[in-house]
């Protein structure tokens, strides 16, 4: 097509939009159209390479050249595509590439000029690390990846790219460690996201939630992290990670039901150590579900589970109070649970106040006021304590529904409500699949691998062979004596 | 890595879960109320007798069997006396059924709720039940590994905590009327406790993962399973003597009331009782799944839920009181799961006879 | 969809037995006796107040309902009459047997406490003296703001430290009931003081108040109560059945001077002779002396040996005579004897049954060796009368 014709249809589809910019220059006395977006290109590139270049051409070579193939030869960029459809000269021009369109040619080139539009590697933001690599990810593809690589430094380490997303077009990375990884669960999880079609990705939550379809549970099947070094470590162990373009948190799966209470810095400690801090975060997850719901039925059905002097305490401060155990506790978990989210979502210059206001709710003002008694209090504050010990936010909000439930199975049938929910739980929990892999999965199915690294911690001369759900190729430490 | 394979752990779990449901409410009280203090006794009696069970279920499982054991007695006995067979296997397991929903919510009545009306316990659990059984057999056996590690706690507890409680002199004079009265009680513990493994047939062995070990697993829970009833056993007697257990309903339960852990924490039963709810569950879980298992799938809830039905209704309408429950299950129940025992006598040696693929 | 459903109903339905800790008493103590044909309760339900709290500052800890009935549950019903809440049992600390109904017999009052699913076994039973008059329960004392966990506590120091009262729990009190073999025995308390045991005033004086008094144990024989023991022979008895943890042995060496030795560490080993109807106690044991009055020089090795032989020799006397007198008064047979020779030869033992007390009780010898060891002397080496 007729270089005109061409800049007159760009022109006409973008809506003359003024970042856009157009540059004729003639070279070797044949005209190019030089097109690139400021928005997104550096113009450092373009003049100290592009423009340099080809005034180099221009003085080295007389005007009888095939001028694209000693343009593709001679031009200092490193990296440089030939293209021939109009769609592709709109794709590169959207993403901070240079178009040059020659006339006469009906090839055409595009050069990498990307700016770059990312911040710097910085501290992770959400995730403390009290003794690891401190870098975290970008919003930058190619310097999550890098950052990857800089760990991994083997060509089994795979990746295949898809765009996913009508207008987003963004690039979505299935990585894995070949070898290690499961062929199985690579092909399923490409189709998966070969089946997405979407208007737009703009961050990985949405590739989460689409490719999460069949798993109906509250708790999460898909951990995400924004920390290379934790990424990395799960690469080893056999799993596969999804990264996306824009977006500095990416996607580890298949993920079970221990991944969640594990640590990336537990490989620091002591194993008699860790093995203790894995016990309390086991113990906090069911004291989070559970503390508010045996509180209800000690109190109202089953008085012979406590000690006499605790159960005349009890009936004292309980005889002020309107409600029934059950709405008591409901009120003060919801008070609780907006506490919670407004905090998250706080502006700066009511930090002051909101913490004022917490502590009237949940403290002695609410007491003297007769709304609710002492020991609601205590209890209320266990439970949600506990429920912070985790660093996915998925998890704490899929406790809060079991706790719902939890509750109500206490008020209609007193500790047995509380053991039907708690079998209705494991059901629920077992029935849980992740990608193929069962949730309960070092428990259930029950894997020695998997156990020496739950809720007891074997010294690490000892974790020395990989799952055996998510892989084949089991032997990833040999003793070395 | 496919997810409907289940492991042979999970299978010797069920198993155990199936011997242990039936000794809290039926079991304990049979031999107690025939051997009297010897009733640890009966209980090395039934371990004994119950090989005979073992052995037949090895046999008839064997290294290449492919089917269940609905398809196998099809394919033993031909079309129509099969499924004559199946139909009355079907039924005993739902007696089976009947009997440990009545202990297990009977137990619970009579314990925990005072005033509660039977029939919420019945729809609780079976709506539970129902729910477990149609996610299918995996989930049944994954869930039943996380509730024995639960219950292996609350066991260890229990009984640790009880043993300072032990009193030889509650087992003397041993064998004052003979071996006779053991031996019947360690009869009826073997046919009422150890006949229903049968249930476990359902699995036939290609879905198992790891086939090798199948025997290996089932012969150890078996015996971990016959330990913890002789365990539960002698501790009851030797804590309680003769006579105090022979007048309570749940002797087992109220030993547990003895329990004073580090010297505060002591009122912790109905904790430790968690472990026989689960049991209970597990059972009509598994008894459920058998009797539903050749039903298609479209239709396959609505069968439990008939089955579910049926079981509570005959509850309803049978079983009055719980002098009614005693009566049944000293005199009848044995003969019908000796009924069954038989039935599948004649299958193991008619397989090895006939059927040899 | 259909599981938020299910989940709404279930909203609307808040348990069938839900009851708050408003609604319900708690009990701690009862005390039952004999009032014309039919029995007498008296129900101690606490009051539960909150320290702080200044408008209930002067009402008592618990307090007491009292009814009477013809059988044990009217009665308990008819507590409801008086109070506004309903009456919990399953924090039961103690049980009062008043003396009337002892010697009517014990064995109706059992089936209830036995049958109810709520009340648990390990409270304790206690014998009331007929000159208390059922005041003990309603007692108030300064330092257990129960009167029930005082009565408690008091049995369980004398059990431990002196040595003549057992505490016995209602499933040892169920035991020894159901068991043929074996007689009824419990501690005993009673009431002494002024008349104003159930107010303020008991609490603000330093001496002169009313206060509950352990008792030695009443001797029962086929469920009723024959009478009580003496101290010597409440002290004999529990050496025989093993349950001394602890107790003083004194013995006069001048007139009104007096050595006493305290007996730690020790057991009682029985051995049966069915045949021979002899029945031999052995009694081991550590002993301290704790106060010497007497000459004796304790800085030499054959003083202490004779000092250990005259204890060995007063414990000997005490646990025979006791033995015997018991049998001769009461004739009944709270040792254990007759489980004894069941439990060691029961062909023997069915033959003897039937005559148990007729003839064999009576003449069964019984043998005591006292094998106490003198270990200790306390701070002083010799004594302070040496020199």
């Amino acid at each position: 097509m007729d270089v005109n014709k061409i800049v007159g249809r760009i022109k006409k589809d973008t809506n003359n939009v003024s970042d856009i910019t157009y540059r004729i220059k003639y070279v070797n006395k044949k005209k190019l159209y030089i097109i690139y977006n400021e928005a997104l290109t550096s113009s450092d590139k373009i003049s100290d390479f592009i423009m340099r270049s080809l005034d180099y051409i221009d003085n080295k070579y007389d005007s009888n050249i095939d001028l694209i193939n000693v343009i593709l030869n001679e031009i200092s960029n490193f990296k440089i595509k030939t293209i021939n459809t109009y769609q592709d000269i709109c794709y590169y021009l959207n993403y901070g590439f240079t178009i040059i369109l020659i006339d006469g040619y009906s090839k055409y080139l595009v050069l990498e000029t990307k700016r770059n539009l990312a911040r710097g590697i910085s501290t992770p933001t959400t995730e403390n690390s009290v003794r690891g690599a401190l870098d975290s990810f970008v919003e930058d593809y190619q310097t999550n990846i890098g950052l990857i690589r800089r760990r991994i430094k083997s060509n089994d380490l795979w990746f295949n790219n898809i765009e996913v997303g009508r207008y987003t077009k963004t690039i979505v990375s299935v990585i894995y460690i070949n070898g290690i990884c499961n062929n199985n669960l690579v092909k399923r999880v490409n189709n998966l996201i070969n089946r997405i079609d979407i208007d737009g990705i703009i961050d990985s939550g949405t590739i989460k939630n689409l490719i999460q379809k069949e798993n109906k549970s509250v708790f999460p099947t898909i951990l995400s992290t924004e920390r290379p070094d934790k990424v990395c470590q799960y690469l080893l162990e056999g799993k596969v990670i999804i990264m996306v373009d824009t977006c500095p948190f990416c996607l580890i799966l298949p993920a079970d039901f221990n991944d969640f209470f594990v640590n990336s810095e537990d490989n620091f400690g002591n194993s008699i150590n860790i093995s203790l801090t894995r016990i309390v975060r086991y113990v906090a997850f069911f004291i989070s579900m559970i503390t508010p719901s045996i509180y209800i039925a000690v109190t109202t059905f089953n008085y012979e589970m406590l000690p006499t002097d605790l159960l005349v305490n009890i009936a004292a401060q309980r005889d002020n109070v309107p409600f029934s155990a059950f709405f008591e506790a409901l009120i003060m978990m919801a008070s609780f649970e907006i506490l919670r989210e407004s905090d998250l979502r706080k502006p700066s210059f009511a930090s002051s106040a909101l913490s004022i206001v917490g502590a009237l709710i949940l403290g002695e003002a609410a007491v003297n006021a007769g709304l609710v008694s002492p020991i609601m209090i205590i209890v209320i504050a266990i439970t949600s304590i506990s429920a912070l010990v985790f660093s996915e936010l998925e998890m704490i909000n899929g406790l809060r529904w079991y706790r719902l439930l939890f509750m109500i199975g206490a008020a209609f049938l007193g500790i047995f409500g509380v053991v039907l929910v708690f079998i209705y739980f494991i059901i629920k929990f077992s029935s849980l699949l992740s990608f193929g892999i069962p949730y309960s999965s070092p428990f259930s199915p029950t894997d020695i691998a998997g156990i020496k690294n739950s809720f007891i911690k074997f010294p690490t001369k000892m974790l020395d062979k990989r799952r055996k759900y998510l892989t084949n190729n089991r032997v990833k430490l040999r003793d070395s004596e | 890595m496919t997810n409907n394979k289940i492991s042979s752990l999970q299978v010797g779990v069920i198993l155990s879960f199936i011997i242990l449901s039936t000794t809290s409410w039926i079991g304990l009280t049979d031999i107690i109320e025939i051997a009297g203090r010897d009733a640890y006794i009966s209980v090395i009696v039934a371990f004994i007798l119950g090989i005979i069970s073992l052995i037949m279920i090895l046999l008839i499982n064997d290294k290449d069997n492919k089917f269940n054991i609905k398809k196998l007695i099809l394919k033993i006995f031909g079309k129509y006396i099969g499924t004559f067979i199946n139909m009355v296997i079907d039924i005993i397991m739902i007696i089976i059924g009947i009997v440990t929903l009545y202990g297990l919510s009977n137990f619970i009545i009579s314990q925990f709720l005072s005033d509660t009306n039977i029939i919420y316990i019945y729809i609780s659990i079976s709506i539970l039940v129902i729910y477990c059984v149609s996610k299918g057999i995996d989930v049944i056996a994954r869930s039943s590994v996380i509730l024995l590690f639960f219950s292996i706690i609350l066991f260890l507890i229990g009984n640790i905590s009880l043993i300072e409680e032990i009193n030889l002199d509650y087992l003397k004079p041993v064998l004052e009327y003979g071996i006779k009265y053991p031996v019947l009680g360690g009869i009826i513990l073997f046919l009422t406790n150890i006949v229903p493994i049968y249930i476990i047939l359902i699995i036939p062995r290609n879905m198992i993962s790891d086939k090798e070990s199948y025997s290996k697993y089932i012969i150890f829970f078996y015996i971990f399973s016959m330990v913890s009833i002789f365990i539960t056993t002698f501790i009851t007697i030797s804590s309680m003597g003769i006579n105090l257990a022979r007048m309570y309903e749940y002797p087992e339960y109220i030993i547990l009331k003895r329990i004073s852990l580090f010297g505060f924490l002591d009122r912790i039963e109905n904790i430790i009782c968690i472990q026989w709810i689960f049991r209970g569950f597990i059972m009509l879980c598994m008894i459920i799944y058998y009797v539903s298992n050749n039903v298609k799938k479209n239709s396959s809830m609505i069968f439990r839920i008939i089955v579910m039905g049926i079981i509570i209704f005959i509850n309803l309408i049978y079983f009055k009181n719980n002098t009614m429950y005693g009566e049944f299950i000293l005199n009848i129940y044995p003969f019908i799961n000796l009924s069954l025992f038989m039935i599948f006598i004649i299958i193991g040696i008619r397989k090895r006879i006939v059927y040899n693929e | 969809m259909k599981k938020i459903l299910l989940v709404i109903i279930i909203l609307f339905i808040t348990g069938c037995n839900y009851r708050e800790l408003n609604d319900i008493a708690v009990v701690t103590a009862i005390s039952v006796d004999r009032d014309k044909d039919g029995y007498k309760t008296i129900v101690q339900v606490i009051n539960p107040t909150k320290e702080q709290d200044s408008t209930s500052s002067g009402e008592p800890d618990f307090i007491t309902y009292t009814s009477t009935g013809k059988t044990l549950q009217e009665s308990f019903r008819k507590v409801m009459l008086e109070s506004p809440r309903k009456i919990y049992g399953s924090q039961m600390q103690l049980l009062i047997i008043g003396e009337e109904l002892a010697r009517d017999g014990i064995g109706d009052i059992l089936d209830f406490f036995f049958r109810d699913p709520e009340i648990r076994f390990n409270f304790n039973v206690v014998v009331e003296k007929k000159n208390s008059d059922n005041k003990a329960i309603k007692t108030l004392t300064v330092l257990d703001n129960l009167s029930s966990s005082n009565i408690m506590d008091s049995i369980k120091n004398a059990s431990n430290y002196i040595g003549n009262s057992i505490d016995v729990t209602f499933e040892d009190l169920m035991n020894m009931y159901l068991y043929d073999n074996l007689e009824i025995v419990l501690p005993s308390i009673y009431a002494t003081g002024n008349d104003n045991y159930n107010n303020d005033s008991n609490l603000s004086s330093t001496s002169n108040y009313s206060k509950v008094i352990v008792s030695n144990l009443s001797i029962f024989k086929d469920d009723k109560l024959q009478g009580y023991l003496t101290f010597n022979e409440s002290i004999g008895y529990n050496f025989i059945t093993d349950n001394i943890k602890d107790t003083l042995v004194s013995f006069e060496c001048d007139n009104g001077r007096y050595l006493v030795s305290e007996i730690i560490n020790n057991n009682s080993d029985i051995e049966t002779d069915v045949i021979g109807r002899k029945i031999i106690v052995t009694i081991h044991g550590n002993a301290s002396i704790n106060e010497n009055n007497c000459d004796y020089n304790l800085k030499e090795s054959s003083e202490i040996e004779t000092i250990n032989k005259m204890v060995n020799n007063k414990i000997e006397e005490l646990v025979s005579n006791s033995a015997n007198s018991i049998r001769n008064k009461y004739n009944s047979d709270i040792f254990g004897f007759r489980d004894l020779f069941y439990k060691k030869d029961y062909k023997e033992y069915n033959n003897i049954k039937s005559v148990w007390y007729e003839d064999v009780f009576n003449d069964i010898e019984v043998e005591v060796k006292s094998d106490i060891k003198l270990v200790e002397k306390g701070n002083i080496v010799g004594g302070i009368h040496d020199q």
